[in-house]
C-alpha cells in the first residue's frame, strides 16, 4: 500500500490524529494513503438502474453495490476517466464517493418537500436528494462562490433535476433572504479541512493546520446556525463534513444542541460507523453527541466523514414557520 | 425566442406540438421561457424563483433551423412526442455523444428538420435531419471521449498494497 511521501503529514497533524485515533492510527493512515476505488451513483431519472447496470457490465465494467444506497456502486473495473464517457455525459450516472452518499441517506428527503442544501457545489448530494424526492418538491441548492455555483448548475442540468433551484448567496445570510423556518429538511455539508479528501489528493493534508481548522470551524458554526434557523419546527437537518476533527464536527453540533437541536441516530444499512465523541482534550460534550456518527476510512474503505442528524423540536419558539 | 411571457410560452408549445406532437409540459412541471431558452421546473420550486440564479433544467431553444431540445429536454419531453423521434442502435451512441453526425438516410415517417434521438429508454437530445443524415447538436461541454481502455481498479489497488509497480 502507498505511504505518504515525506513532508505531506505535518507533525501537528500527526500528534492530533494520533490522539484522535488511538491504537488505530496506523490503520487509519494506511487507508488514508490508499488510492480509492471509484464509485458512481446511477440516475433512475434517465434509465432504469437495473438495465443501466447490465448495459455497463455488458461493456466490461465490474460493479459492486454500495450497501447504504441502492443506486450506488463501486467501479471495480471501468474506464480511467469516468467523467468523460457517453453515459456520464448523458447524465446516466454521477461519479460520487461512496461515503458522500451517506448524508442524503441520513436526511432522507421525501417527494414534495422543501429542502435546502446550504453549501451545495459541486452538486453530488443535491442531485442525490433531488433523485430521492422523485424529482418532486423543491431543493434549493446554494453556493456562495459563483464559479462553484456554475459547476453545480451544470451537474443539476446533466442529472436532469427539474426540482432544483440554484442560488448564489452567502449561506449565513439565507435566513434573511429565504425566511426562517421555511424548509422541511436542511443539509449543511460544510466546507471543512477536508482531511477525508486525502485519498483523492494529498493537498488537503499539505494545507492542514490547527489554525485553519479553528478558522473554518467558526464558519461552520455560522452556517450550521443559519441552516438551523431555516429549518421548520419538527424538521430534520444533517450537519456533515468530510473531516474528522472534533472542532469541525462535535463542537459545531454542540452549539446546535444549545439551540435546542436533538441528535437522532441515523439508520444507515450496511455502514460501519463510530459514535460521535462526547469528550475531547479535557472538554466534556453533550452525551447525545454519541448519536452522531464518525465514518473512518478503515471502516468501509471510503473517505472519512462525520454525519449528525438533528431534529428541531416542535415547540421551539421564535422561528417564523412557513 | 422573441415576445414576452405567456406569448413566448404559447409559441414554444405550438412549435413542440407542430414538430413533435408534444401537447404540453409533463405533469407537475411548469415551462419557463426567456428570450433565449425554455426551462422546466417543478411547481413547488416556483416559489423560489425570486432568489434563483438558475431554476430547473434547460430543455429547449429556438434555432434558425427549428426547435432544439437539450438532452434533458428530450428526456423530459421525448416520452410525450408522437412523431419525429429516431431510435438509434446502441453501437451509435458513442459516435453521437462524441459529436459525430449520423448517416441515417431514408428514415420512414421522419420529416426533414429537428428530430429527437433515443436509444431504448435513454434520450440523447435532438439533431437536425436533412433526409440523408442527422446533424449533431450535442453541445461541446456534453461530448464524450469514447474508446477508453478499461482499468481494473481493484487489481491496481491490490498491486499497490503489495508495493508493486502499477
Amino acid at each position: 500500500m502507498e505511504r505518504f511521501p515525506e513532508g505531506v503529514l505535518k507533525r501537528s497533524f500527526e500528534e492530533r490524529y494520533r490522539r484522535l485515533m488511538g491504537g488505530e492510527y496506523g490503520e487509519f493512515l494506511r487507508f488514508m494513503a490508499a488510492r480509492p476505488i471509484p464509485s458512481v451513483r446511477l440516475n433512475p431519472m434517465k434509465a432504469d438502474p437495473d438495465r443501466l447496470r447490465r448495459r455497463l457490465e455488458g461493456r466490461g465494467w465490474v460493479l459492486r453495490g454500495v450497501p447504504w444506497y441502492e443506486h450506488g456502486f463501486w467501479v471495480l473495473r471501468g474506464p480511467e476517466r469516468l467523467g468523460t464517457t457517453s453515459e456520464h455525459q448523458l447524465g446516466l450516472y454521477y461519479v460520487q464517493e461512496a461515503a458522500s452518499m451517506v448524508p442524503p441517506v441520513a436526511l432522507s428527503p421525501r417527494p414534495g418537500e422543501r429542502v435546502l442544501d446550504i453549501a451545495a457545489a459541486p452538486g453530488s448530494k443535491t442531485t442525490q436528494m433531488a433523485e430521492m424526492m422523485g424529482w418532486r418538491g423543491a431543493v434549493v441548492a446554494n453556493d456562495s462562490n459563483p464559479g462553484r455555483a456554475n459547476a453545480l448548475s451544470a451537474n443539476v442540468q446533466r442529472m436532469g433535476c427539474p426540482n432544483v433551484v440554484v442560488t448564489v448567496r452567502d449561506g449565513r445570510a439565507l435566513p434573511r433572504v429565504l425566511g426562517e423556518g421555511r424548509f422541511d429538511r436542511v443539509l449543511v455539508d460544510a466546507p471543512c479541512s477536508a482531511v477525508g479528501e486525502a485519498r483523492r489528493s494529498w493537498g488537503a493534508l499539505r494545507r492542514w493546520s490547527l489554525r485553519a481548522v479553528r478558522r473554518i470551524s467558526r464558519l461552520q458554526r455560522s452556517l450550521a446556525l443559519a441552516g438551523y434557523r431555516l429549518l421548520r419546527p419538527g424538521g430534520l437537518m444533517v450537519y456533515s463534513t468530510c473531516t474528522l476533527d472534533p472542532e469541525e464536527n462535535e463542537f459545531v453540533v454542540q452549539r446546535l444542541i444549545q439551540e435546542g437541536a436533538e441528535p437522532v441516530r441515523p439508520e444507515i444499512p450496511g455502514l460501519k460507523s463510530r459514535p460521535g465523541l462526547t469528550r475531547w482534550e479535557g472538554a466534556e460534550l453533550d452525551p447525545s453527541l454519541a448519536r452522531t456518527i464518525r465514518i473512518y476510512p478503515q471502516d468501509n474503505d471510503t473517505q472519512a466523514f462525520y454525519v449528525a442528524l438533528l431534529q428541531k423540536p416542535l415547540d421551539v419558539g421564535g422561528s417564523g414557520g412557513a | 425566442m422573441s415576445g414576452t411571457g405567456r406569448g413566448r410560452e404559447e409559441r414554444l408549445l405550438s412549435k413542440l406540438r407542430e414538430r413533435f406532437g408534444i401537447g404540453g409540459a409533463p405533469g407537475g412541471l411548469a415551462l419557463l421561457t426567456s428570450a433565449k431558452r425554455a426551462r422546466l421546473v417543478t411547481r413547488e420550486a416556483l416559489e423560489f424563483l425570486g432568489v434563483a440564479a438558475v431554476a430547473g433544467v434547460y430543455v429547449a431553444r429556438e434555432t434558425p433551423f427549428g426547435i432544439h431540445l437539450s438532452i434533458e429536454g428530450a428526456t423530459l419531453l421525448g416520452p410525450l412526442a408522437e412523431k419525429n423521434v429516431v431510435e438509434i442502435p446502441e453501437n451509435l451512441v458513442d459516435a453521437w455523444m462524441s459529436g459525430s453526425d449520423l448517416e441515417l438516410g431514408g428514415l420512414l415517417g421522419v420529416e426533414p428538420g429537428p428530430v429527437i434521438l433515443r436509444c431504448g429508454e435513454v434520450y440523447l437530445g435532438s439533431g437536425l435531419y436533412d433526409g440523408r443524415r442527422i446533424r449533431n447538436m450535442v453541445s461541446r461541454a456534453r461530448r464524450s471521449e469514447p474508446g477508453q481502455e478499461l482499468v481494473d481498479y481493484s487489481l491496481r489497488r491490490e498491486k499497490e498494497e503489495r508495493g508493486e509497480e502499477v
